[in-house]
């Protein structure tokens, strides 16, 4: 009769033994969790799905610069040369904004 | 003797629920710690403010700055002395023997001919530009690099390609 209540005691430390052994093993995998994501963090670091064309309010002064000296120039060569660059730019994904859009934009700010 | 055993058991699990509940407060509250202990890195966006703000002084409204080119269309020199206070910047550090955390570099090109550069502005701890030009694996101590170009047309309608690279140090400060 002692024998049995020897193995109840037993399995039941070792029910609690396993138990905590499983609780601090995700606290660990928790903790690490959390420092890896704290060093992400960066600003500008958002997924594509946060951003919305139709709620975009970003701006990109370096082609809306280039645009202005596209249409203060005279010269329909030099015209052609930098639209040829920043088409070639906007391909490589150097805009934040589109410009077709930001060319006709700009366009009728002058006009 | 029978109650007395289970109220000997009773009290052991109590104590370890309590120790429990210990180790998973101290694990939620390290948790937080360690996540909102690092800091956010913000040196690109800083480095990119800077650059646009560098444009906006050598380019603003789409216009040449006149204190930049003569009537005649030449760069002057007095703008790369008094580049900072022109453009309202500041570089300095509070410490004596401490260096700027930042580099800017602007370089006027003749369009259609990147070889031929016609003036440059640079400011800052050049130390910094070598940092854009390592192929490290863990870049995240290395300082950030933001470069931006834009044609500009001055008062004669001379076409420049300006080239600006913008550079923030300060790894200490935004990674831990």
């Amino acid at each position: 009769m002692l024998n049995k209540n020897n193995h109840g005691q037993i399995g039941e430390t070792l029910t609690w033994l396993i138990a905590t052994v499983i609780i601090v093993a995700v606290m660990i995998f928790f903790i690490f969790g959390a420092s890896t994501l704290g060093q992400t963090k960066k600003i500008g670091n958002f997924k594509n799905s946060l951003f919305s064309d139709v709620t975009f309010e970003g701006d990109d002064i370096f082609l809306k610069k280039s645009l202005f000296t596209y249409y203060s120039i005279n010269s329909d060569y030099e015209r052609e040369l930098i639209l040829d660059d920043l088409v070639s730019w906007e391909k490589q994904g150097k805009f934040d904004l589109k410009l077709n859009e930001t060319k006709v934009e700009i366009s009728r700010r002058r006009s | 003797m029978r109650m007395k055993n289970k109220k000997g058991g009773d009290k052991l699990i109590s104590v370890y629920w309590f120790a429990i509940l210990v180790i998973i407060a101290g694990g939620v509250v390290m948790m937080v710690n360690v996540f909102y202990s690092s800091p956010y890195d913000v040196r690109e966006a800083e480095a990119e403010i800077l650059a646009t703000k560098v444009a906006d002084c050598i380019y603003p409204g789409g216009k040449m700055n006149l204190l930049l080119t003569s009537p005649t269309g030449a760069f002057r020199e007095s703008f790369k002395d008094n580049f900072m206070d022109l453009c309202s910047l500041n570089f300095d550090v509070e410490g004596e023997f401490e260096r700027p955390d930042y580099y800017i570099e602007v370089k006027f090109y003749t369009e259609g001919d990147l070889d031929l550069q016609k003036f440059e502005l640079i400011e800052g701890n050049l130390n910094w530009k070598e940092d854009c030009n390592l192929e490290e694996d863990s870049r995240e101590k290395l300082a950030k690099c933001v470069e931006k170009e834009f044609y500009a047309a001055d008062i004669t309608n001379n076409i420049y390609l300006v080239k600006i690279l913008s550079i923030v140090g300060k790894g200490d400060q935004n990674v831990k």
